[in-house]
């Protein structure tokens, strides 16, 4: 006699996702930087930053740390804030 | 390590073998338990717990990070049969998981972290008596199926429903056997206090869970069956402020399993368990200076001591518990000799985890 056995594992939920207009240089661009907390993060962004305003020239750069490494950014914080004075962001994702 | 992705695994409702055997190997080809043996999910048993519980089986309860699969009332009750539960532990797993999907505890970092932290559900109330779970001896290990399954459970939809794999999503450095299964309850009737959900603002006479995300349990030898109350405290702060903890580096909640030994011994000499908080806490300090060797968040990190006090006074004591309510105190445990065992158990700092409880529902 077979065995049936019930499926544990469940379908993701999926959100729809519009992926936005490319940008195409930076030069004049209003540029945002989004990274986490650690230690070593804090040092590799102000790298990349003075690195991108260097060979690119943003108009300008805002670059945030997220409150919480671990949780994602706020959207009433972190997010509006870049929204208001950003066009493109570059996150860091991962530790 | 070799899993079958998610979605495709996702994409059938049952798989059928011929026999028994082959029902065991296909479990583990399929990746449906984290190395335990399981109990094979057949549509009896799953319909045995939706039939308990009167609900529909596509009810959604949430969706599960970081993987974000969709916990309908079916996907549970699959993995709480696997486990092992009676239909009657549905009401305790489900109570954890709406603790578990708030914001505070943020599940997604939870699952994902290089720490080691796991939810650990804690029940309270009459419900541990009606259901058998364990209170006493070898409280966090074997011997009681309802503490062993519901644990289970949590642990099985983590990895089924939520995606917490090891090595995939899951980026635990070192893990800990918590993530096998992580469920105790408190003792009432040795307990001269209050239960743990009263503190927390239940109604001492419900049933409830709390879910926190912790370390392995660390055991403390306060010698209180002997000591007077002023040395027992003495002890359990300097055990629990140490420095490589995340609690004492970055903050947020601790769990306190006082034995039910330790528990009347203070209780005796008129502390209560407000009393047994205050002075844990400010013993519980670690001198700046020694603070300092600890490197891991940096001082210009949110959640560093640095931002509450003044570190450059390296005598300056940083308290381990914040605020009071992030000392969690609770009683359970054997009632063992008169060395007095208790066991701390510490959070992972304020990046989330934070003990959320939940009021345990039955069918009506």
């Amino acid at each position: 006699m077979s065995i049936r056995m019930m499926n544990p594992v469940a379908k993701p939920h999926r959100e729809a996702f519009r992926r936005p207009v490319r940008i195409e240089e930076l030069h004049g661009r209003q540029l945002g930087l989004l990274f986490n907390g650690h230690v070593s993060a804090v040092k590799f962004w102000k790298h990349l930053q003075d690195l991108l305003s260097e060979l690119y020239y943003p108009r300008s750069v805002t670059s945030l740390r997220k409150e919480n490494t671990f949780a994602p950014a706020a959207a009433q914080g972190e997010i509006a804030e870049l929204t208001i004075r950003t066009e493109l962001v570059l996150v860091g994702v991962g530790a | 390590m070799g899993y079958l992705p998610l979605e495709e695994l996702a994409m059938f409702d049952a798989v059928e073998v011929d026999d028994y055997e082959t029902a065991v190997e296909e479990i583990y080809r399929l990746g449906w338990t984290d190395g335990l043996p399981v109990i094979l999910p057949t549509l009896r048993l799953v319909q045995r717990i939706l039939d308990y519980l009167g609900r529909p089986p596509d009810e959604v309860i949430g969706v599960i990070p970081p993987y974000h699969g969709v916990a309908t009332l079916e996907k549970i009750a699959v993995n709480c049969v696997m486990a092992g539960c009676l239909p009657e532990h549905l009401p305790v797993v489900l109570a954890a998981l709406r603790a578990m999907l708030k914001e505070r505890f943020n599940l997604n970092g939870v699952q994902a972290t290089t720490h080691c932290a796991a939810p650990l559900l804690i029940v309270s109330g009459p419900v541990v008596e009606q259901l058998g779970f364990n209170s006493r001896d070898n409280l966090f290990a074997g011997g009681c199926r309802a503490n062993a399954a519901v644990g289970r459970a949590i642990r099985l939809i983590l990895w089924n429903i939520g995606g917490g794999r090891a090595g995939e999503l899951d980026k635990a450095v070192l893990g800990h056997p918590g993530k096998w299964s992580y469920c105790i309850a408190e003792e009432q009737e040795w307990n001269p206090w209050g239960p743990l959900h009263g503190d927390r603002g239940f109604n001492p006479a419900e049933s409830c869970v709390t879910v926190f995300a912790g370390e392995a349990p660390h055991h403390i030898m306060t010698g209180g069956g002997y000591s007077s109350p002023d040395k027992v405290l003495t002890v359990l702060a300097d055990s629990m402020a140490t420095l490589g903890n995340s609690t004492m580096q970055a903050g947020g909640d601790m769990v306190l399993v006082i034995g039910p030994l330790v528990a009347r011994h203070l209780a005796e000499k008129g502390y209560s368990k407000s009393d047994v908080r205050a002075t844990v806490i400010e013993r519980a300090r670690k001198p700046a200076r020694l603070m300092k060797a600890n490197e891991y968040l940096g001082e210009s990190h949110p959640f560093h001591f640095s931002r509450f006090m003044n570190s450059r006074d390296d005598e300056a004591l940083v308290p381990l518990i914040r605020r009071p309510e992030n000392l969690l105190i609770m009683v359970a445990g054997g009632w063992g000799s008169g060395s007095g065992i208790c066991a701390f158990i510490p959070g992972w700092g304020q990046h989330g985890g934070f003990a959320e409880t939940e009021k345990i529902d039955f069918p009506k």
